[in-house]
């Protein structure tokens, strides 16, 4: 049981974490399911990079448990079910049933995904339509959406590999920028910059940006500095990258 | 002041609807969270153009675009038993200020660094009044989370010795 209890509650912290939600919320999701399961005096810490909780159980033994997070994607699905199994277990009390609750976690860790092609599209989509939001014109949002087709496929190449998220987005920016200085060889005008800024607008640092405000504002300042860090880093990484085809074709 | 038609601003909606909708497919959201997400992107790019026209100011513009979405967000995670983060993520993408960055670094690139530093204080300003609005919104949500679950507290006592112990998977 007290196996179970170490096992199960910093497991569900670490999916909050790894999904993307906030400090707060994975800490509250550590200690209610660790309460639910019996634990008595419960206390968790979360940084971005590492879950840590301490408890008791009902003899008076204290508990520690601790686990480092290595990768975080942003799968806004599997937050919000974490969040509804944690809800639950804390409207319903206290359950003795860790088998179940180990199937539920599971479950939510094998949640569906959208698949490849099809995520592929949505943010070849979403780079036309952030390319049009920008006054961009017909031809433009074309283009958008071919670069953001070529975008999204080396992101989600370059997430499988070890490389950080400051690298990432000096790629990401750095192959944006190659493709739209070398459209000059094509017959069609484009307004390059608009362009540029609709297709990139898909790796801004929106959720980092997000998740660092909420998180200060919930004074778990260590995680919001650390998160804000993370966005700056993206979008100098993105920034300096966005000028590297205009530095490649001056030398040209 | 720059004339804006409503035909414009039905546009710009329009356009940040697609936008925000399709960048929550990236982040693998629920389809049926994915169109609120995106309605309050396009609610919060709408304000953003409407007011930038109006008053000329990108900050002010900015503050109440991000404003608006993060409260709509947290009233719609309120109803729909959501985490915040699952509303408010695609519906600020909008307003991010990817562009100002880009344009700081273009133009200290061509050496304007004049053009550059105005940039970079533009980028900075928005950033600043999106972070200052979402921060606002989201402590009256838990100001007003606060108020709701002690509500609850106080209910749940006064019944307490009605209620049986209830198995959390029951309703499966």
């Amino acid at each position: 049981m007290d196996d179970d209890i170490q096992d199960i509650a910093v497991e569900a912290g670490a999916l909050v974490l790894e999904s993307g939600g906030e400090t707060y919320r994975s800490e509250e999701t550590v200690v209610r399911v660790a309460e639910s399961l019996g634990a008595r005096d419960v206390h968790s810490f979360v940084t971005p990079t590492v879950v840590i909780f301490s408890w008791v159980n009902d003899s008076g033994r204290h508990f520690m448990n601790m686990k480092r997070i290595y990768s975080r994607v942003n799968n806004l699905r599997k937050l919000a079910l974490v969040n509804d199994l944690s809800r639950k277990l804390e409207w319903s009390g206290r359950t003795e049933d860790p088998k179940h609750l180990r199937e539920e976690l599971f479950k939510i860790e094998n949640a569906p995904v959208y698949p490849s092609w099809f995520i592929i599209f949505a943010a070849a989509f979403s780079s036309m339509f952030f390319t049009f939001m920008f006054g961009g014109s017909f031809t433009d949002g074309l283009y958008a959406f071919c670069y953001g087709f070529f975008l999204r496929i080396m992101v989600m190449f370059l997430e499988r590999t070890p490389l950080n998220s400051f690298i990432v987005s000096l790629l990401s920016g750095s192959l944006v920028s190659i493709l739209a200085e070398s459209s000059v060889l094509l017959p069609f005008f484009i307004h390059k910059d608009i362009v540029m800024i609709g297709t990139l607008m898909q790796v801004v640092p929106g959720l980092a940006l997000v998740n660092a405000i909420r998180d200060l504002m919930a004074g778990d300042l260590m995680a919001g500095s650390a998160r804000l860090v993370e966005a700056v880093m993206i979008a100098g990484g993105l920034s300096v990258g966005a000028v590297s085809g205009l530095l490649m074709t001056g030398i040209l | 002041m720059t004339s804006l038609t409503i035909h414009d601003i039905l546009f710009a909606g329009i356009w940040s609807f697609g936008a925000a909708a399709c960048f929550a497919f990236i982040f693998n959201t629920n389809k049926s969270d994915v169109w609120w997400g995106a309605l309050f992107g396009a609610l919060g790019w709408m304000l953003y153009v409407g007011i930038k026209a109006e008053t000329e100011s990108g900050a002010w513009a900015n503050l109440s675009g991000a404003f608006a979405v993060a409260v709509c967000s947290e009233i719609c995670a309120l109803v729909r038993r959501r985490p915040a983060t699952v509303f408010l993520v695609p519906g600020i993408l909008p307003l991010v200020p990817g562009g100002g960055i880009y344009t700081m670094m273009h133009e200290a690139v061509q050496a304007n660094l004049d053009r550059a530093a105005s940039a970079g204080y533009q980028t900075l300003t928005a950033a600043g009044s999106i972070a200052l609005g979402i921060a606002v919104a989201s402590s009256l949500a838990r100001i007003a989370v606060h108020v709701i679950k002690k509500h609850h507290q106080r209910r749940l006592q006064r019944a307490e010795r009605a209620v049986p112990f209830a198995d959390p998977f029951s309703d499966e």
